[in-house]
């Protein structure tokens, strides 16, 4: 590994498991230099849903099949669910609930409507 | 036949610990492995759980068998005080430097490895005439480099003397991830011109001391250990595509 001339370093030729090792200490070194609220910022990127196992196993098998991180293969269907929102298919697609606390599911109602966000 | 010294003129670097657990990693991926202990202190028996002897003087001056069976596929041969005579006996000889050398000609093992003593002498020589490949276990300190540069000095000067050893690893031990220090250090390794031989460093691990005090390797003390899972069993791996 050499640094090119603008001081980062250039990875090519180096082990893979030193590569990796060697970012993921410059991505704590990162997180460390972060103020508090920089780190909340950050943290406010994640959000955790109630899935079907078998939801969550099916983006499993695909990201291993394309080679993709999990995360980015949800955040794809999430975007094309977004985009299909704005072609009103959510509307079609609403039942009524029988929940105090939502007027409608998107599922059958089976108990899914534990809707933690 | 392939020979692995294990070097680096620092002391208390984890050569032992490197040279036994990749010496009984091996062994246990169905090599037929000799571990040859050069240090007087005998650390290899110690670590293995084994009794402590003088077979490497007895092999080496007295010409006789002293193979000790450590483990399945993995026999040591033993160093004690008796190594400081035989130190002695080999510098007196004009072709000692290549006493190991010729005495593993006779043996069938695909692999041996040498747990070198952290000390430029005779033995050491012997070691660097007598390997194939080099592995230098390295602490992430502001020394390492210079250890690193005097080894590898060494090994330059022993080309010209027909030495055909060759550096296969820089491995950098008791990384921890914690330290800013460490961090440093790994990257300025990635940046020196050994930098394709750079190892996945060897995390820093309590197990290995109970291991070493229990008499047992780590892949039996702790086969689940993070020394081992990300960092002896990925240098097992390369080491094992090189050889």
């Amino acid at each position: 590994m050499k640094q090119r001339p603008d001081g980062t370093i250039d990875f090519a030729n180096l082990d893979q498991g030193v590569a990796d090792t060697i970012r993921s200490g410059q991505h704590r070194q990162q997180r460390r230099g972060m103020s508090k609220e920089q780190r909340k910022q950050a943290a406010r990127a994640r959000a955790t849903y109630d899935l079907p196992v078998e939801l969550i196993q099916h983006i499993k098998t695909l990201a291993l099949e394309i080679g993709a991180p999990e995360s980015q293969v949800a955040r794809w269907m999430l975007l094309r669910g977004l985009e299909a929102t704005q072609r009103d298919e959510l509307e079609n697609a609403k039942t009524p609930s029988r929940s105090m606390r939502y007027e409608f599911n998107l599922f059958p109602d089976r108990g899914d409507t534990k809707g933690r966000h | 036949m392939t020979v692995i010294a294990i070097a680096n003129q620092k002391g208390g670097v984890a050569k032992t610990t490197t040279a036994v657990t990749l010496a009984h990693g091996l062994a246990l991926r169905f090599k037929r492995v000799l571990l040859i202990d050069l240090d007087p202190q005998g650390n290899c028996a110690d670590s293995l759980g084994v009794a402590s002897g003088g077979d490497l003087y007895d092999w080496l001056i007295k010409g006789r068998a002293a193979i000790y069976p450590a483990r399945v596929g993995l026999d040591l041969l033993r160093s004690d005080a008796t190594t400081a005579n035989l130190k002695r006996e080999l510098s007196a000889n004009d072709f000692g430097a290549f006493a190991l050398r010729d005495a593993l000609e006779q043996h069938g093992y695909d692999v041996v490895i040498l747990d070198c003593a952290p000390s430029l002498d005779i033995l050491h020589v012997s070691a660097l005439m007598a390997a194939d490949r080099l592995i230098i276990p390295t602490k992430l300190d502001q020394f390492s480099s210079k250890g690193i540069a005097e080894i590898l000095t060494s090994l330059l000067q022993l080309h010209r003397r027909g030495c055909r050893c060759q550096l296969e690893a820089v491995l950098p031990t008791f990384y921890d991830r914690q330290t800013n220090e460490t961090q440093m250090q790994l990257e300025s390794l990635a940046g020196a011109p050994f930098a394709a031989q750079l190892y996945r460093p060897i995390p820093v691990d309590t197990r290995i001391r109970k291991a070493n005090r229990l008499g047992k390797t780590l892949w039996e003390f702790a086969p689940e250990t993070r020394a081992l899972v990300d960092g002896y069993i990925p240098a097992l791996e390369r080491l094992m595509g090189a050889l």
